[in-house]
């Protein structure tokens, strides 16, 4: 197959970005009729008026509609990735609309993502468990379909869990897509590709209404089907006829969220103790970067420019030759770990500010 | 902690005071319902009704165009009395997808007539037996069958070290108790029936260059039970590790020692660059034997297919819904010398499955004339 060029992605990312663009304010008017709204009576929740749901559904219609347009006008556009990615992602929007209206117990959430993580794995990818961790390639035998449930499940929380201002989940998303849909041209993976083709133009179509002050949430079924999407389709990639699970680019790519899952895991963890592992909280960095003093835009605009470095690096990883790949996650770990003790550091001088008097009060 | 919730409150309240909002008042507690819960999924499932209305039709289109789905393409060409266009399709498809399951081979024996219809049904059966796991006789009764079939069955094999090796390999491959005994000749048979190449001249393939030694290249494909074999004249060389093996013998010499060699590409895309460089500084006329055991194609970069081509490889396979210029996953084995014209080499592929049919070994071997 030639690989079709940038040209033609371009046209996908148009099609999305209308799609979602048009979309977006239909569902907004049935989720106003419909009362189905985000009312801030949670302690977590910082917007300030009942916003309405179902901004999602426009991500799902512009890849529904980009896979129909692409079969009909050039059918070799379609791997066999691409159906069960709406087929399971319908499955995600209708737990994600589920949680927006009844706020479901995340442990069963966790459990559907995770068996529609090894379900993709087993539909899409099937037979063989290659992994490349860095350059050289291994068997990951029987491995493989839980390492694919976990990778999905993870990066669908990852998203979500950055899903607390406005724009905040879909710039992201639209960053990270851009940096893959890069990489993918750059390697010659369309898969991949008219994934991050439709993430992009459907995640800038859906910002029109989600900037701060957004007219419209995408809720838990937004941002879990963002993330299935970005998991899925970045599970595997076809080298030389093998699918290989190569996970280094787009872990770098969203390396923000990643690290936010992280820290959330970790905090709870802590709470396990008392039995509120899955319970929310308001210690999400961009929780930390409001309560510094920032406004949402700001806060909105700092974590773009972070996964903005992370996205170049992310496509370093992608074109450079093998001996120099190992290098790459590295620094990007680096900037990340360092990123978190400068946030860390803010807050500590902050809170000793207030804490401590002023040589002026001393006096 | 309180730091924090102090922080968040006062965030929130700085927000509500900009925006005119009251978080958490009663007028804005929420009312669910399973009407909401209805409405919403009634929407998913709205959509996705109306997408596969409009990509049912596409993809059977697709399929029905699909290159994979030959056999079924072939049938309504033959159904509609096009059986000239059916058989160059069958045969195309065959060459394309070296299908290990017996339908194709079937349908293109019904079509066909004299010696090739004898082979393709022979093709068939062999396939047939592989996948119901038929009696040992019964492969016995075929490789007899074989023998009239194909131009050479005969062969006098110099030690009893290599035909023993090779029976061993196939019974493991097969599924064959021990006891069952292959002769040299149903060894042969073997080659033929799952698709190998076999010389009975000493001319390795169309390359113009004459072995004066018997060369022997066995693939097993992804059963890493056996690993490859290969001989030349009696040196015989076994190996279980997965990758590319290769057999050199310089030219000019009587009797050469050979030279074996081993490439695992997973370990990245350095191992391509020592493969390319070690296979090109070989001088012309050198014949190589190549067998993989797994798989060779993961990292084998573009430069190495080009250095296979230099060899006189034939080239072309389609896995994983696409073409790639060598069938290196998961059986193949090639004879090949260097300097000889593009695609005269011998050469043997088995695709790593084909529509859920797993392939099988190869085996490509040239007897000089004195022992064939």
């Amino acid at each position: 197959m030639i690989f079709p060029g940038p040209a033609e992605y371009l046209l996908t990312t148009l099609v999305a970005f209308l799609v979602a663009a048009l979309a977006t304010p239909m569902f907004r008017w049935i989720a106003r009729r419909y009362n189905i709204l985000d009312h801030p009576t949670q302690h977590r929740k910082i917007h300030p008026r009942p916003t309405p749901y179902l901004g999602g559904l426009a991500f799902f219609a512009a890849y529904l509609v980009v896979l129909v347009e692409s079969i009909w006008r050039r059918p070799e556009l379609i791997a066999p990735v691409h159906y069960p990615l709406a087929v399971l992602g319908a499955v995600i929007i209708l737990l994600g609309l589920a949680d927006d209206i009844f706020n479901l117990s995340g442990a069963p959430k966790l459990l559907v993502e995770l068996m529609v993580g090894a379900l993709l794995y087993y539909w899409a990818v099937g037979e063989q468990g290659l992994a490349k961790p860095l350059h050289a390639i291994i068997d990951l035998g029987p491995l493989a379909p839980l390492i694919a449930a976990v990778w999905v499940a993870g990066v669908m929380n990852a998203i979500n869990f950055t899903d607390g201002l406005d724009g905040l989940a879909a710039g992201l998303v639209a960053i990270a897509s851009a940096m893959l849909l890069v990489v993918g041209i750059i390697n010659e993976q369309p898969a991949t590709c008219l994934v991050m083709a439709t993430l992009l133009g459907s995640t800038l179509g859906f910002l029109l209404y989600n900037f701060h002050p957004a007219s419209i949430f995408m809720g838990d079924a937004g941002a879990l089907f963002l993330g299935f999407m970005l998991g899925g389709a970045t599970l595997v990639e076809q080298q030389k006829g093998a699918a290989v699970v190569a996970l280094i680019v787009p872990v770098i790519t969203i390396a923000l969220p990643i690290a936010d899952t992280l820290l959330s895991f970790l905090r709870r963890l802590r709470r396990a103790r008392e039995g509120r592992f899955f319970h929310p909280d308001r210690e999400h960095l961009h929780h930390r970067l409001l309560a510094l003093g920032l406004d949402q835009r700001r806060a909105v605009m700092i974590m773009y420019a972070f996964s903005l470095l992370m996205g170049l690096l992310a496509i370093l990883a992608g074109i450079l030759p093998s001996p120099f790949k190992p290098g790459v996650p590295f620094v990007a770990a680096l900037f990340t770990a360092a990123a978190v003790v400068w946030l860390h550091r803010i807050e500590q001088r902050r809170r000793a500010e207030r804490q401590e008097p002023g040589p002026r009060d001393q006096a | 902690m309180a730091y924090y919730v102090e922080e968040y409150t006062r965030a929130m309240s700085l927000n509500v005071e900009n925006e005119g909002g009251s978080p958490g008042s009663p007028e804005n507690v929420p009312v669910t319902s399973f009407r909401q819960l209805q409405v919403a999924w009634g929407v998913t499932g709205l959509l996705f009704l109306l997408f596969n209305l409009l990509w049912w039709p596409a993809e059977y289109r697709r399929l029905a165009a699909d290159p994979e789905r030959f056999p079924e393409q072939a049938k309504v060409l033959s159904q509609s009395g096009q059986r000239d266009q059916a058989i160059r399709l069958l045969e195309e498809g065959l060459s394309r997808f070296h299908p290990p399951a017996p339908e194709p081979w079937n349908a293109y024996a019904g079509l066909v007539r004299g010696p090739a219809k004898l082979q393709a049904s022979l093709r068939a059966g062999w396939l047939t037996w592989r996948r119901e796991q038929g009696e040992p006789g019964q492969l016995l009764d075929l490789t007899r069958k074989a023998c009239t079939a194909w131009p050479c069955c005969g062969w006098t094999p110099t030690s009893e070290e290599l035909p023993s090796t090779l029976a061993r390999s196939w019974r493991v491959a097969l599924g064959l108790p021990d006891t069952v005994t292959l002769a040299p000749r149903d060894l042969l048979a073997l080659a033929w029936l799952s698709g190998g190449r076999v010389s009975c001249d000493g001319m390795i393939g169309a390359t113009g260059f004459l072995a004066s030694e018997l060369l022997v290249a066995w693939s097993p494909g992804s059963d890493r039970q056996t690993g490859v074999v290969m001989a030349v004249g009696n040196t015989l060389y076994t190996d279980a590790r997965r990758g590319m093996h290769v057999a050199l013998l310089r030219p000019g010499l009587d009797h050469p020692a050979p030279e074996f060699l081993h490439f695992d590409f997973w370990d990245g895309e350095e191992t391509s660059r020592q493969f390319v460089q070690r296979l090109r500084s070989v001088p012309v006329g050198t014949v190589v034997l190549f067998a993989v055991t797994l798989d060779s194609r993961l990292n084998f970069t573009d430069e190495a297919e080009a250095c296979l081509a230099e060899f006189g490889i034939p080239g072309e396979a389609w896995e994983n819904g696409r073409l790639v210029s060598f069938g290196l996953r998961h059986a193949f084995c090639a004879i090949g010398a260097r300097g000889a014209p593009a695609g005269s080499a011998m050469a043997a592929w088995s695709p790593h499955s084909w529509r859920g049919v797993p392939g099988h070994p190869v085996c490509c071997v040239v007897i000089p004339e004195r022992l064939s």
